[in-house]
């Protein structure tokens, strides 16, 4: 259960970072393309610290005695990434490319929030 | 295990939906009280998302621009008149017009909201910038000659460059005779012009005639020769290290896709690419990510290196353009190009049976994004073909 808390925060997380990036893409993340976080390092950054920060609070606030796998989350934001891709204009011509690279992006940040947010809750539950 | 998965939910979700919505209704705030603010002022067009921005091919587009805003001076002579073209700390253009003895003959700054020009008799003419193209070197020298020449009185604007309303358009190719680009690191063009006799390119291709020649340097040290035949309209160069032999490319290579020479090669383009071609070969040779020992290769690919220079408006990598400005930008256009001219589509990923030469294409783009590789001719040379 723990992963698919991890996979739908995950899928959420990427959601709200995109839909952030979209409303503000020419005065936050000064894009001059279409919306995607891709498209711009701002972006880049903006939504790898939104997946990083949601990871830490998942792992934190998981109750299991096992951890939460950040690549449960980073498979949440991969199919939500994958769905936007698609659903808006059309894949584009290298979107496995655009894939691959996102994935990697994404795979990365969860991982380091997953790591993170599991020491916390060590360190927390070893002093409660 | 209902309750606690609802009790792990919501707060997360709750989280995300609150950011959400904040950013959301904010920009939607800021909407409103824009229209509010600006009505009257005319609506900014948009375009689809996805829209493809395709160009002339004969315009020079973004990479040219960039690539003439790292020249810091440029020096043309029109026989006994000389014109240095400088970019200040400013941010102006700043021509001097002298004779070969150092004699000032007036001089032009510019920025991109006025032109000033001074003549020789002392006379300062004051005029608003309605070029309509961006500023460069070359044109602040082109410019400051022609007024030089031809007077500041009664002016009009003739494509670009401003002269006076009684004169002929002048042609600045024709009457310069050298000319000296001075670039970023150390790297510097002198192109001058010679008559020279029959010389055999290629078995049974034989140039000859009137022919720009520059000599490119780094840091004072020869790097590079190309060459332009006016008549013959072939362009060929060779740098040293970067390339094997000469490399040529000539009417015949360009008219199947292009009819011949899509622009009218300049002075300044022939600087300029024989620059371009240096800095970006040796960007690629510094990381080794290139095969630096290869035959020449084929017309079909060269043409494809050349011609973003001119006209690099097209866009570079869909939906991953944060890597526009590195070195895989390369491999997006290539990509694209191959897609235009073999009717490829993002479904050529997946109906992979449908067309040889699509996956070829997509073969080419993974390759060359996974090794940088893209201006390496030696690898996945038929792929050029496509």
């Amino acid at each position: 259960m723990r992963h698919v808390v991890g996979f739908i925060a995950g899928g959420i997380a990427f959601a709200a970072a995109h839909a952030i990036e979209a409303s503000h893409w020419a005065d936050w993340f000064q894009g001059s393309y279409e919306p995607w976080f891709l498209n711009s390092g701002r972006a880049v950054l903006f939504t790898m610290a939104v997946l990083t920060l949601a990871s830490v609070a998942i792992a934190a606030l998981n109750r299991s005695s096992r951890p939460v796998r950040g690549i449960a989350i980073a498979g949440g934001a991969f199919v939500t990434m994958t769905v936007l891709l698609f659903v808006s204009p059309g894949p584009g011509t290298i979107f496995p490319i655009v894939l691959a690279i996102g994935g990697a992006t994404l795979l990365c940040s969860s991982v380091a929030g997953a790591w993170a947010g599991a020491v916390i809750r060590r360190k927390v539950g070893a002093r409660l | 295990m209902t309750s606690h998965f609802l009790g792990r939910m919501l707060p997360i979700a709750a989280i995300g939906l609150i950011v959400t919505m904040v950013g959301v209704r904010r920009t939607a705030t800021a909407e409103v009280r824009s229209a509010a603010a600006q009505a009257g002022t005319p609506a900014v067009k948009t375009m689809p998302p996805g829209t493809r921005l395709s160009s002339d091919p004969g315009k020079k587009g973004d990479t040219y621009y960039w690539l003439e805003s790292q020249a810091t001076r440029s020096t043309i002579r029109f026989g006994e008149t000389l014109v240095v073209a400088d970019r200040g700390n400013d941010g102006k253009l700043h021509a001097k017009i002298t004779d070969r003895s150092g004699n000032d003959h007036g001089d032009l700054v510019s920025s991109s909201s006025l032109v000033q020009y001074r003549a020789p008799s002392g006379d300062v003419l004051l005029a608003q910038n309605e070029s309509g193209e961006p500023a460069t070197l070359d044109w602040a020298a082109r410019q400051a000659y022609g007024l030089s020449k031809d007077g500041a009185a009664n002016l009009v604007w003739d494509h670009g460059v401003m002269r006076a309303r009684h004169a002929a358009p002048r042609d600045t190719d024709a009457e310069a005779d050298a000319l000296e680009t001075v670039w970023a690191n150390g790297l510097v063009a002198r192109l001058e012009k010679r008559d020279l006799p029959p010389q055999e390119l290629a078995p049974g291709r034989t140039v000859s005639g009137r022919a720009w020649v520059t000599t490119l340097t780094k840091d004072g040290v020869v790097a590079g020769h190309s060459i332009w035949f006016e008549r013959d309209q072939v362009f060929a160069y060779q740098l040293a290290g970067l390339t094997d032999g000469v490399v040529w490319i000539g009417p015949e290579h360009l008219k199947a896709d292009y009819g011949g020479w899509p622009f009218k090669p300049d002075l300044t383009w022939l600087n300029l690419q024989t620059i371009a071609g240096h800095h970006f070969k040796t960007l690629v040779a510094r990381q080794g990510l290139v095969a630096k020992r290869c035959e020449t290769p084929p017309p079909g690919r060269l043409a494809q290196f050349f011609f973003p220079t001119v006209h690099a408006n097209e866009p570079g990598c869909d939906y991953l353009h944060w890597f526009d400005a590195t070195i895989l930008r390369g491999c997006c256009d290539d990509h694209d190009r191959c897609y235009a001219k073999s009717g490829c589509s993002d479904k050529s990923w997946w109906q992979f049976w449908k067309s040889w030469t699509c996956d070829m294409c997509n073969v080419t783009v993974v390759q060359c994004f996974t090794t940088g590789n893209y201006s390496d001719p030696c690898v996945f040379r038929y792929a050029w073909a496509c």
